[in-house]
């Protein structure tokens, strides 16, 4: 984007003195200007520099700012930040009260080393950074304060205070803070923290796909931290001991009723959010239990549905009441709610169908075709019998088809994947597919299915085409190209579809004000979660994004049930300054995966996790991953270089909330 | 710190360059560890080898090869081909700053601060030669301290090391404290704010490397004036090794040092803050006679005279059976030895016995049976080899309190899962992996199941599944157990259990010589070495070792107190015991040695059996005396003399001695280093003994043990003796603060914990119409005491539990003999 000046991440833009249109660009920049849609953002001052978007502002002000922000964030665990970023604070305000003298800028520009050579935290060693670039960038600016006669404008800053982790999390969870108490031999305490941002620590301990670790400073040095593993270890040590989890001292101090539509992990969050505002919350499920594709989906030996239920069960105790077997739009609607009092809704119906094919035969009902989700399903909630395969394909590249192909494994069948690209470009965690090779399932790849064979109502085959790569696609994979002629059939007694999943809706059709989006989505405010339409409805994760991930799921309830309170209590439904701080952390990017790290020794590797018996794991669904011992949760949650940072930004046109 | 590493299977051993020397060292230690190994100095300020790296100082930092900022070496592991450099220019100047950093608001308190002389940072500031600041921040407000009594805290000395925060929460298991604020304003606080409410051991107090966490309890002193001696703990069992400071011949402070002993320098409320006892006004002052008239004041020679006069008196109109001995378990080795000596061979005296054998006559007597010892005794070491922990019957954190402390550091550093059985809902931090709460009674029962696991679902299953998974447990059997009637069986269904896992109990002994005075014959079954009286080789042998000849010596075991309600028993002699507080049926006892024609009593303190003696003797604290106490491992450890007495006191073998030679004893021994050599020349298993491995206490006592197979016990229960006039189960114990009378007289133990008090259930409160902090009346069949209620959650409904270490408030008076509990009931007073 075109601005003024930018420090960031060590290219220097200087547009100073030069007409608007004659600015040479910054590529590695992006920020909103306007704030909040109100007020405009002219500067922002972080981790990574100094960046001026237009005047007003103010250097100096901004830099003294920044430290007494830093200061405010400092958490007192070491001496130089503690301490330097104070004498940073009163040297930058004597400074701004034209008291300061040259003297004190190079005293300034020492402490900013000293402080970032030794501190213990990313607040201390990235703190004085961009303070420092000031220093060398703005010279002038504080020695017209220095001279005297100039006074400060008294602009507005709002912070933030997050970390790379924390900023990739769609629940904005506190990881450097989590982590540490588990380093502190504090499990129960990480577990409070995890709680403040979701209640689903089992279910992401154990199933997360984990954008945080992908932002770790960490694997700058030489791998990141296992965040995930670290939550589940936390969530484990509450379950396996004898504690008592926390109560809710604000269950139903208020008297609305909210209806959560589905209780999968979006449903079960955002009731959560709101029984700990107060409320009375009734969840409608329409499975028998709660946890949706974690239930249902996820097989056991990734999630034993016994300790998930033991997840829900302590929001349950919060206050939160399950109805299970009520299939909403049929069994329930908005009318018969509304009518029994629920003052608003969050749909949280996920997106639990197989996406079809689109290949002959499909709809022809031929006994051994299976939708993935459907498979899983009847699999894990042993839903009857399911005959003894020989050899089953699974057609897709995604976690679906790594659960289904694992699950059939240990079922007796030969199992082979059946992927268009390469593994190069398979979606799925990569440790799942590491898993399914050592497990036995086979792959081929560049092969797209076009017809089911079948013999007698049973299938017997797949008829598949081979594909080449072509160029990207909207996804930035190269995409599949089939080679002409090249059809032919795969024998099997199975096949399964795990190439996406598609919402179902269709309790949507009894308002036709919520709009829907053309892949069947409900239509709501992007950053409040609200329909714009009808007030009381509000969705989030699956159904409304399509299919994402579980913690995106949570992360959208988290705020969902922010934007419900707020709605309910009559106050105005947005964003706080400090989220809107977030989004514009998360905006300029809060992780540089080029950044050198410089005061960390390669070499402490990540704690391996231990798995279960090789018996066990091949031939059962006894779970597969064992979870840390303590003395590896503690060793590995000593590697985490806390890379608090603080993002500010320079706001004009009137103070904010 | 955790190796985890090594359970992951990379212990291997990486080589690296320090200051340019070759080294090898185990992959995981952190760089300051194999510094430390190989004698190369890394200052620190924050660091404490028994906790886990904190790393806020930033002053241990060095440089690494490849990486262009300092590198802190104590939260750093190794790996292998790391070149480090410990001392570079840019090294220096970085800790000068950091010590700059702290020094920035540093109060000039040095000549009134009382850590002066010992404080780590005038250290540091010395050793990295700190002249000047750079540093300036605005003033800020001088802050109030925190007085919370016997701790106190100082913000403005505080440089925020969080070594107290820590070490609560690691090692004791409080987790008092924690970091209020950010920034420079930030300070220790307690969790909720409040003043401190906690165990009072003062650990904090011992690692704060500044003066702002201090103790209430000292006399002022600089460090360089005192005198420092290590000595033993004369408390509880656990033989924990201290410091004891002295200016003038007065007791200043009890410190403790790291890494010596078996306490790692962890100590407890009573043997940290108790030293006020040691010279308090409540000390005895003098030998005193008590005629009809009212007390005298007596000299020696006169005093030892009258007592042995009237000793031989009895014994000579009545026989030997006719006089008795009740010794306390606080007597050093060499005490109970020549006591047991003096009397046996001067008068021919066997019925001598401890009140702890006395209360359980069937435990010691049944351990004997099985292990030939006196109890199931085995290094704390053998926590580390351990599978799992079992407490039973056993409120680890608050008897024995350093065991816990070593528990739990195992638990950090190993992972061990811990167990607990109770019949109260005691608690223990970390949590423990699940808890059982037993009807007192059904312990055997308990104890059984445990070792026979089956496929229920049920708690005691679960449980007994767990213990079987892990083997080897290492069970820590409590005070509870020991006084129970039950005792004996319990003791064989818990000893079953844990050989049958492969694991070992550990019996928690009370008095800091428990164990010894056992050892030491204090008893009418044996001699010491626990060889029979009534064995002719033993009675030889000691003969041949005294240098005289022993009449023949009876087996007594009936109760003394029976004795002396029947007469047969007129003269008694009671060393350090307060039977009247600690004996169970109170007023039966008083009654029974108010009817002695002659009452001689030793003690160091007054209590209510010193105030019914016809005379007292007054004897020497552990600090005014040398001797050896063997811990609830049978492992000896010795103390010398620290301060000469301020009252007329003696100690007790002295005393002793003076009665035998008045008994025709004729060898004397110059020194108690001669009875020690006697003991170790003599006693079986105390053969090891020699005032080296005194000091280094490196020797444990070694007990025969002819351990059958097969443990056989008696599964029944005991009988529920509550009733409808007395529905409650009233259960006795030892509180944190409090054991006897040597915490009695600590002024800050009683500002602690001043009276007694009885746990009581909230539903039994809310029943009775009883609130916290109410004066309370608990009765039973033999009597009443008047306590204050402590309602919480750690009886369950229908039981209450009393500490007994109460003489104005004694517990035990309303317990039969033979019982640990009795049914009560409670009334509002």
């Amino acid at each position: 984007m075109k601005l003024l000046f930018s420090s960031w991440l060590g290219t220097t833009i200087d547009n100073r003195g030069k007409k608007a249109d004659s600015w040479d660009d910054c590529p590695g920049v992006k920020l909103p200007e306007s704030f909040d849609g109100k007020r405009d953002m002219t500067a922002f001052i972080g981790w990574g520099g100094v960046v001026v978007l237009k005047e007003p502002y103010d250097i100096v002000e901004m830099a003294y700012s920044y430290a007494k922000a830093l200061q405010e964030c400092s958490c007192a665990k070491c001496f130089p930040c503690r301490v330097g970023t104070k004498v940073m604070e009163d040297l930058l305000l004597k400074i701004l009260e034209g008291k300061g003298s040259e003297e004190d800028l190079t005293r300034l520009e020492v402490l900013c080393k000293t402080v970032t050579d030794n501190s213990k935290c990313g607040i201390g060693q990235l703190g004085p950074g961009p303070i420092a670039d000031t220093l060398g960038f703005f010279k002038e600016e504080y020695q017209a304060y220095i001279s005297g006669g100039k006074k400060r404008p008294n602009l507005h800053y709002p912070y933030k205070m997050t970390a790379p982790c924390t900023s990739a999390c769609p629940t904005g969870m506190d990881i450097p803070l989590y982590i540490e108490q588990i380093k502190e031999e504090d499990p129960l305490g990480s577990l409070r923290t995890i709680r403040q941002a979701s209640p689903m620590a089992n279910s992401l301990g154990r199933a997360c796909f984990h954008p945080c670790e992908n932002s770790c400073r960490r694997s700058n040095v030489e791998t990141s931290l296992a965040i995930c593993k670290l939550k589940r270890f936390a969530w484990d040590w509450e379950d396996q001991h004898d504690v008592q989890p926390p109560s809710n001292p604000t269950k139903h101090t208020r008297q609305e009723k909210v209806a959560i539509i589905g209780g999968g992990p979006a449903g079960i969050s955002c009731a959560y959010y709101l029984a700990l505002q107060g409320f009375r919350v009734t969840i409608f499920e329409k499975l028998k239990g709660a946890g949706g594709a974690v239930f249902s989906g996820i097989p056991q030996y990734r999630v034993p549905n016994e300790i998930l239920e033991r997840e829900w069960r302590y929001v349950e105790s919060l206050g939160v009441e399950f109805k299970f077997g009520v299939q909403f739009g049929k069994d329930e609607t908005f009318k018969s709610l509304r009518g029994q009092g629920y003052k608003a809704f969050f749909l949280g119906t996920g997106g639990d169908l197989s996406k079809a094919m689109r290949v002959e035969g499909e709809d022809k009902g031929y006994d051994g075709l299976y939708g993935g989700i459907e498979i899983l399903r009847q699999i894990k909630l042993k839903e009857g019998d399911i005959p003894k395969r020989k050899h089953a394909l699974v057609v897709g590249g995604g976690n679906t088809a790594m659960d289904c192909a694992r699950t059939f494994r240990r079922l007796g069948s030969k199992v082979t994947v059946v992927y268009r690209r390469t593994a190069k470009e398979l979606p799925c965690d990569p440790h799942e597919y590491a898993e399914s090779l050592e497990e036995g399932v086979e792959y081929m790849f560049l092969e797209a299915p076009t017809r089911i064979v079948a013999q007698d109502g049973k299938v017997t085959g797949l008829e598949s085409q081979k594909m080449e790569l072509g160029e990207p696609d909207d996804s930035g994979r190269r995409r599949p190209v089939p080679v002409k002629g090249s059809e032919h059939v795969i024998e099997a007694d199975c096949i399964m579809s795990a190439i996406g999943q598609d919402c179902d809706i269709f309790y949507l059709k009894e308002d036709p004000n919520i709009k829907i989006t053309k892949w069947d989505n409900p239509v709501v405010d992007e950053v409040t979660l609200q329909s714009q339409e009808v007030k009381d409805v509000f969705a989030g994760g699956d159904c409304m994004t399509g299919p994402a991930t579980l913690v995106d799921a949570v992360g959208q309830a988290r705020l969902a049930a922010q934007s419900i309170g707020q709605f309910l209590r009559g106050e105005e439904v947005r964003l706080s300054d400090d989220q809107i701080m977030e989004r514009v952390i998360k905006r300029i990017g809060a992780y540089n995966k080029n950044e050198a790290i410089p005061n960390y020794p390669k070499g402490w590797e990540r704690q391996p996790m231990p798995i279960c018996d090789p018996d066990l794991k091949h031939n059962s669904f006894s779970e597969v991953e064992l979870g840390y011992t303590q003395q590896q949760a503690m060793e590995e949650a000593s590697r985490c270089m806390r890379c608090y940072i603080v993002g500010m930004a320079c706001v004009a046109n009137g103070a904010g909330s | 710190m955790a190796k985890s590493t090594a359970a992951t299977g990379k212990n291997a051993r990486v080589k690296l360059v320090l200051d340019g020397k070759n080294v090898e060292a185990r992959g995981g230690d952190t760089i300051l560890e194999v510094a430390t190994a190989n004698g190369v100095h890394i200052p620190t300020l924050c660091y404490l080898k028994k906790l886990n790296p904190i790393g806020s100082c930033r002053v241990c930092s060095v440089e690494v090869e490849g990486n262009s900022g300092p590198v802190m070496s104590c939260v750093t592991p190794v790996v292998d081909g790391m070149q480090v450099r410990t001392d570079t220019d840019l090294i220096r100047r970085y800790r000068q700053q950091m010590i700059r950093f702290i020094l920035v608001n540093h109060p000039l308190d040095c000549p009134v601060c009382e850590r002066s002389g010992e404080c780590s940072l005038q250290n540091r500031t010395m050793e990295f030669n700190v002249a000047d600041q750079l540093f300036f921040t605005t003033e800020h407000e001088k802050q109030k301290v925190a007085d919370w009594g016997v701790i106190r805290y100082d913000r403005n000395l505080c440089v925020m090391c969080e070594r107290c925060v820590r070490i609560c929460h690691e090692i004791q298991g409080v987790s008092a404290y924690k970091i209020d604020g950010t920034g420079i304003k930030a300070k220790i606080n307690t969790q909720n704010g409040e003043p401190l409410d906690c165990d009072f051991c003062g650990q904090c107090v011992s690692v704060c490397p500044v003066g702002a966490l201090n103790s209430g309890v000292v006399l002022p002193a600089r460090s360089w004036e005192v005198g420092r001696v290590r000595s033993i703990c004369s408390h509880c069992a656990v033989g924990c090794s201290l410091s004891v400071e002295t200016k003038n011949n007065m007791v200043a402070r009890i410190s403790s040092v790291d890494g010596v002993g078996v306490n790692d320098g962890n100590l407890c409320a009573r043997g940290r803050f108790g030293l006020q006892a040691y010279q308090s006004k409540d000390r005895l002052a003098s030998p005193e006679s008590r005629p009809g008239g009212g007390p005298r004041k007596m000299a020696w020679d006169a005093a030892l005279d009258e007592v042995a006069g009237k000793f031989r008196a009895i014994v000579e109109k009545n026989g030997p059976d006719s006089v008795a001995v009740i010794a306390g378990e606080r007597l050093t080795n060499e005490d109970a030895y020549i006591l047991q000596k003096v009397f046996r061979a001067g008068l021919g005296v066997n019925r001598i016995d401890t009140l702890s054998n006395m209360r359980n006559r069937k435990l010691n007597s049944g351990l004997f049976k099985t292990y030939g010892a006196s109890a199931p005794v085995i290094p704390y070491s053998m926590m580390e080899k351990a599978g799992c922990f079992l407490s039973f019957g056993c409120d680890m954190e608050n008897e024995n309190p350093v065991i816990a402390n070593m528990a739990r550091v195992v638990m950090r550093d190993k992972g061990t899962s811990l167990y607990v059985a109770n019949s109260r809902n005691v608690g223990f931090m970390p949590h423990p992996m699940a808890r059982i709460l037993y009807d007192y009674g059904a312990e055997v029962e308990l104890a059984a199941a445990l070792a026979d696991p089956r496929e229920d679902k049920d708690a005691v299953a679960k449980m007994a599944i767990a213990l079987a998974g892990h083997g080897s447990p290492l069970i820590f059997i409590g005070k509870e157990i020991h006084d129970h009637p039950n005792s004996e069986n319990i003791m064989a269904a818990l000893m079953a259990l844990a050989a049958k896992l492969n694991g070992w109990t550990l019996l928690y002994r009370e008095y800091a010589n428990t164990q010894g005075t056992n050892d030491m014959g204090l008893s009418p079954a044996n001699f010491p070495g626990y060889a029979g009286v009534e064995d002719p080789d033993a009675a030889a042998h000691y003969a041949a070792m005294w240098g005289l000849e022993l009449d023949p010596l009876f087996a007594r075991e009936e109760d003394i107190f029976t004795a002396l309600e029947s007469g047969k028993v007129k003269g008694l002699l009671v060393v350090g015991a307060d039977p009247a507080t600690h004996f169970p049926n109170g007023p039966a006892t008083m009654n029974a040695m108010g009817k002695a024609e002659y009452l001689a009593v030793v003690d160091s303190f007054s209590t209510p059996t010193s105030d019914m003696a016809h005379i007292v003797l007054p004897a020497c604290v552990s600090v005014e005396k040398d001797g050896t106490y063997t811990n609830n491992e049978g492992r000896p450890q010795g103390f010398s003399r620290v301060v000469t007495p301020t009252t007329d006191s003696k100690p007790e073998w002295e005393i002793f001695q003076e009665l035998g030679k008045r008994f025709g004893l004729v060898r004397t021994y110059s020194s108690t280093a001669r009875i020690t050599e006697e003991i170790a020349a003599s006693v079986k298993g105390y053969k090891e003994l020699t005032t080296a491995n005194l000091v280094s206490g490196d020797v444990f006592v070694s007990y025969p043990s002819d351990a059958p197979p097969v443990f056989k016990f008696d599964k029944g229960k005991t009988k529920d003796a509550r009733s409808e006039d007395f529905p409650m189960l009233m259960l006795t114990g030892n509180s944190l603060f409090h054991l006897d009378s040597l915490s009695r007289a600590s002024a800050a133990l009683n500002t602690i914990e001043p009276a007694a008090f009885v746990e009581i259930s909230s539903q039994d409160a809310a029943e009775g119409g009883i609130a916290d902090g109410d004066d309370v009346n608990v009765e039973s069949a033999l009597g009443s005491v008047r306590a204050v209620a402590r309602v919480n959650g750690r009886p369950p409904k229908g039981v209450v539990y009393m500490a007994k270490g109460f003489e104005n408030a004694p517990a035990m008076s309303l317990v039969e003999r033979g019982h640990g509990a009795t049914a009560a009931r409670i009334r509002r007073a």
